[in-house]
């Protein structure tokens, strides 16, 4: 997949997610597509467009909607990153995969946003994070392994078993 | 050889962004042209998808609220009567005012509070994580804006500029973690003074400096004026004091006036500094 197609991707995921995806939250609480797009696009495509879509998609974040540049690129970059090491050892059509990639991942994000924002006094009480934390995970995995599905049958011509 | 090359490239980017994190943190008063062409470009772009999704929302809103719509009714009414009492006591209010403003100019006083050059903006951009509060308007530098400037709504006061483009800027919510205000309670004798903070669940929680401070649920508050927002911006109303055996301190509890679940127009007013010697 051509690095042109996976920025654009990118772009236009980031647009609708400050603008129309605002409108539906659950419980004030956002699906962070921006990973769910990340986590797919390494275990389906390899780690070079994993890397291209995180890199793309912390510098749209940070510059625009972030208090602090840099953190959103570094928690996607070592997203991809780490899922770009298990890259082999992944069946990528069980349900499963995505299922606990997302969760992992959901987790990762928020923990090191977390220890990012402890050096800078800024965090959140945990009491607060966590059912916000919970809820993302969840929300994030339901509408991740329906996304990843449909990445998939897009490619391979096969789906999710 | 080349892996140990690219971990060392990866060592010196990681060591880079940790620079550049600690040079941003805080908001920048001036943000790099990249930054800035980039933004203009993309803002447009972000405004238009951002009023087409809120003409649809404005459309699927009614039906929405449909179940409400006698509760609402009934409030509505007694509302209209309360402020209907309330603007008779406030018209002769105004007229003792108007009285004392002529005193007052024939005396000579400068009035400093007023403020003229402010301007319309739209909310085009909403963070989309969960952790903070921040959105971005479509006015930036180019129509006067500076960092810090104070991010008024109708109902009351919403937020600061935080960074500052050509046409764009990023603003803090008031019920940010890391937004203060400095409050003093709207009434005509003993306004007594104090200092707010936002918490998540978008209520805001503060403290009054007098401890002996008589207050009543319901009274509104307003920004005193020290610090940085101008004075006079409805902040919000108490909803609740809470007990404290700490004597050293008043705790209250604020529902914020704008309601932020639903901002779509802002003004902003430029941030000037204030001139003491006068």
């Amino acid at each position: 997949m051509k690095n042109r197609t996976v920025i654009v991707v990118m772009l236009i995921n980031f647009l609708l997610s400050v603008t129309i995806l605002q409108g539906i939250r659950i419980n004030g609480v956002l699906a962070n597509t921006t990973i769910i797009l990340v986590v797919s696009f390494a275990i389906i495509y390899g780690s070079r467009e994993g890397f291209v879509a995180a890199i793309t998609a912390g510098i749209l974040q940070d510059l625009f909607v972030s208090k602090i540049i840099g953190i959103n690129l570094i928690c996607y970059v070592v997203i991809a990153v780490a899922i770009g090491l298990f890259d082999e050892s992944l069946f990528k059509d069980n349900v499963l995969t995505p299922i606990v990639m997302f969760v992992l991942s959901t987790f990762s994000y928020h923990i090191i946003f977390y220890f990012f924002m402890f050096f800078f006094s800024d965090t959140l009480t945990i009491d607060y994070l966590i059912p916000v934390v919970l809820t993302e995970v969840v929300y994030n995995t339901v509408l991740g392994v329906i996304m990843y599905g449909v990445i998939l049958r897009r490619t391979h011509g096969y789906g999710l078993r | 050889m080349e892996s140990r090359w690219r971990n060392r490239i990866v060592a010196v980017i990681f060591i880079l962004l940790l620079i550049i994190m600690g040079l941003s943190a805080g908001g920048r008063s001036r943000i790099t042209w990249v930054e800035n062409i980039f933004g203009s470009a993309l803002s447009p772009v972000e405004k238009g998808i951002a009023s087409f999704s809120n003409f649809v929302s404005e459309k699927i809103d009614p039906l929405r609220n449909v179940w409400n719509y006698s509760q609402l009714n009934y409030e509505l009414k007694e509302e209209n009567q309360a402020l209907k009492e309330e603007l008779v006591e406030l018209t002769l209010a105004l007229k003792e005012t108007d009285e004392l403003d002529h005193l007052s100019n024939q005396l000579n006083y400068i009035r400093d509070n007023d403020i003229s050059d402010y301007v319309t903006a739209n909310v085009i951009a909403k963070d989309p994580g969960n952790w903070y509060s921040m959105f971005t308007i479509d006015v930036g530098s180019d129509d006067g804006l500076t960092k810090n400037s104070t991010v008024i709504n109708g109902d009351g006061l919403v937020g600061l500029v935080y960074e500052v483009g050509y046409n764009w800027s990023k603003v803090i919510a008031l019920i940010d973690h890391k937004s203060s205000v400095a409050f003093e309670t709207l009434t005509v004798s003993d306004d007594y003074d104090g200092l707010i903070k936002g918490t998540i669940d978008f209520t805001l929680r503060g403290e009054f400096f007098d401890p002996q401070a008589d207050i009543q649920v319901g009274e509104m508050i307003i920004t005193s004026g020290l610090g940085i927002y101008p004075k006079g911006i409805i902040i919000g109303k108490i909803t609740e004091i809470v007990p404290n055996d700490n004597k050293l301190l008043k705790e209250i509890v604020v529902e914020p006036a704008v309601n932020f679940k639903k901002i779509n127009k802002v003004i902003v007013v430029p941030y000037e500094e204030i001139d003491y010697e006068k």
